[in-house]
């Protein structure tokens, strides 16, 4: 499989969370306005790039040779883990204005569906190395496209007359649901008719 | 009588799925026959019970600096337990949960019962939270799937072990045209909007009510 | 410093309680998860060979046919299964389709798929399969939806049927080029 038809298909086609609900969790949460929006899905596409990497090198070189392949989800998400805390670290120290935009999404991210999602997507599909980056950094890139494109929205709603119980989160739910829709437009023949499939 | 509120609390009143919001993804994703919505809800239960049961022993062991990691310990180790025995004796349950079952790691639900309950609650209280809270999130996917099953496809699935061993429920009428969105992504995150204004407007309701009678 | 040695130890011993408890349950069940699947293998080459006696297996093209299983009717070649592997909706699709040596389907079966169920996920009933049966040699295989008695029946999951139908099209024209050998 080609990188570009690697980065169309969790972008578009399987986008993490108009398609497969992994990180609803923030994308209910942070999606109210558009700039800690932003600011999350870029974190979340800096770890899910970083830890598909990572992930991959712990189960190839080190899981599959010692036969503890079984070990595969209590590892990763240690790993995953592990990776948040010193990302966090490692931007405070190297740059506070980053850690100022970023910081507090961090935390968050460990318990984000996406990210262990995607590394043991990476694994079952049997990418190596380098599509397992793109497949990272695609899923996070897609994860960053929703979040933005539904905290626009919900920016707008907030100055639109919505029904007392449909408020807040409903709404979201709904609107999300209406751009999963459209997202539908996406499916794998989209990769046949570009000749990358 | 404050045992049985640790119990029915998380079917209700603190209901994971409706109330609090937590544990979103698996809601949405295996919700497309009700089937799939009891096996994940009796893995969630599973997992949350062994945790919470462990958690809350080991509260006074664990210093608070790595607890964090520790639960998270905790929680994999019960949930690669479900994948493995899941795997061997009902592969048909395994296949259909698929990404989905290692990913109850990071259900907000777990990780949030352990760090809001469990370590600061005796042992049987935090079991009976578990257990509690477990019927709640399966009542509700069960609720989110039985929609989604009867009106996206016309059936209920009930049991679904292989061609032979199933017990699948048709509607008439409906099964010949569903409403085929409700099946799909989309459809899950309709379903999942007008239900949370659906619980909105109750719990309100129920306020008032209350707030009538006292 | 004893603060920290005592943290990092609690931290590991939880890790190796769980790791050796982990060790212990995949003894158990490693071994039945190995015997499922090969089962599951056997029941469907079995229930796709059409009667006749299997033969060894053969690798396959390498591309989308994994492996060959020649059926015999006595000493002579009277068919073939193949392990086929294509693309659907939702990743990839196993199937088992067994051919006459004219490349006519006699049977099929998914092994494997991640559909959505009530659409794509149709592709694992006995009825999905049947409408390939018999094609292949005198009648042709359907190319799209629109070549089917009642397309209705495959309506919002054509990628699925595409994939399953190329699959099998193209596993009958791998055991045409095979010559009844």
């Amino acid at each position: 499989m080609s990188y570009i038809a690697i980065i169309i298909t969790y972008v578009f086609i399987q986008n993490f969370i108009l398609v497969q609900f992994m990180g609803l969790c923030p994308f209910i949460g942070v999606s109210k306005n558009s700039e800690s929006a932003l600011g999350m899905g870029m974190a979340v596409t800096f770890v899910t790039a970083v830890a598909s990497v990572v992930c991959y090198a712990v189960y190839t070189y080190l899981l599959i040779p010692f036969d503890l392949a079984y070990l595969e989800t209590i590892s990763f998400i240690l790993v995953i883990a592990a990776l948040v805390q010193m990302v966090e670290m490692v931007i405070r120290k190297m740059s506070p204005s980053l850690y100022k935009a970023l910081g507090i999404f961090l935390p968050l991210i460990t318990t984000n569906c996406a990210v262990l999602g995607i590394a043991i997507i990476n694994i079952d599909e049997g990418y190596n190395m380098l599509e397992s980056f793109f497949a990272g950094l695609a899923a996070g890139l897609g994860f960053t496209l929703a979040i933005v494109l539904m905290s626009n929205i919900r920016e707008k709603l907030e100055l639109t007359p919505v029904r007392r119980w449909f408020k807040g989160v409903p709404i979201a739910f709904i609107s999300a649901g209406l751009m999963a829709l459209a997202f539908m437009a996406f499916d794998s023949s989209l990769l046949t008719n570009l000749h990358l499939a | 009588m404050s045992h049985m509120k640790e119990l029915t609390k998380g079917i209700f009143k603190e209901n994971p799925t409706f109330i609090i919001m937590l544990g979103m993804c698996p809601t949405l994703g295996v919700t497309t026959q009700v089937f799939n919505a009891f096996g994940m809800g009796a893995s969630v239960m599973f997992v949350l019970l062994g945790s919470n049961i462990f958690i809350s022993a080991l509260r006074k062991i664990i210093p608070d600096s790595i607890r964090i990691p520790a639960y998270i310990v905790v929680i994999a180790s019960f949930v690669t337990i479900v994948e493995m025995v899941l795997h061997a004796f009902v592969p048909a349950v395994f296949n259909a949960l698929g990404v989905y079952l290692p990913l109850i790691v990071v259900n907000c639900i777990i990780l949030g019962r352990a760090e809001a309950f469990a370590n600061k609650n005796t042992v049987l209280d935090s079991a009976l939270d578990a257990i509690g809270m477990g019927i709640g999130f399966t009542l509700a996917l069960s609720l989110i799937a039985a929609i989604r099953e009867i009106f996206g496809a016309g059936t209920i699935t009930l049991f679904n072990l292989s061609e032979t061993q199933r017990l699948v429920i048709t509607i008439p009428g409906l099964s010949e045209s569903p409403v085929r969105v409700l099946t799909l992504a989309a459809g899950a995150l309709l379903v999942m909007g007008y239900l949370k204004a659906f619980f909105t407007w109750k719990t309100e309701h129920r306020k008032n009510t209350e707030g009538g009678k006292a | 410093m004893k603060q920290y040695l005592k943290v990092a130890f609690t931290l590991f011993a939880i890790c190796a309680v769980a790791s050796i408890l982990l060790a212990a349950i995949n003894q158990i069940t490693a071994p039945r998860i190995a015997y499922n699947t090969q089962q599951a293998t056997i029941a469907t080459l079995e229930a796709v060979s059409g009667g006749y006696e299997q033969g060894e297996q053969r690798p396959g093209n390498g591309e989308n046919v994994n492996y060959v299983v020649p059926l015999y009717d006595g000493q002579e070649i009277a068919g073939y299964i193949l392990e086929l592997t294509t693309s659907g909706y939702g990743g990839e699709i196993v199937m088992a389709t067994s051919y006459d040596t004219q490349g006519a389907v006699i049977a099929s079966k998914i092994m494997s798929d991640s559909e959505t169920p009530g659409l794509g996920k149709n592709a694992e009933e006995s009825w999905y399969m049947d409408m390939f049966t018999g094609l292949g040699s005198d009648r042709p295989l359907p190319e799209s939806k629109n070549d089917l008695a009642d397309p209705s029946l495959v309506s919002g999951a054509s990628v699925t049927f595409n994939g399953v139908s190329s699959a099998i099209r193209a596993g009958s024209e791998y055991v045409r080029s095979l010559g009844g050998r």
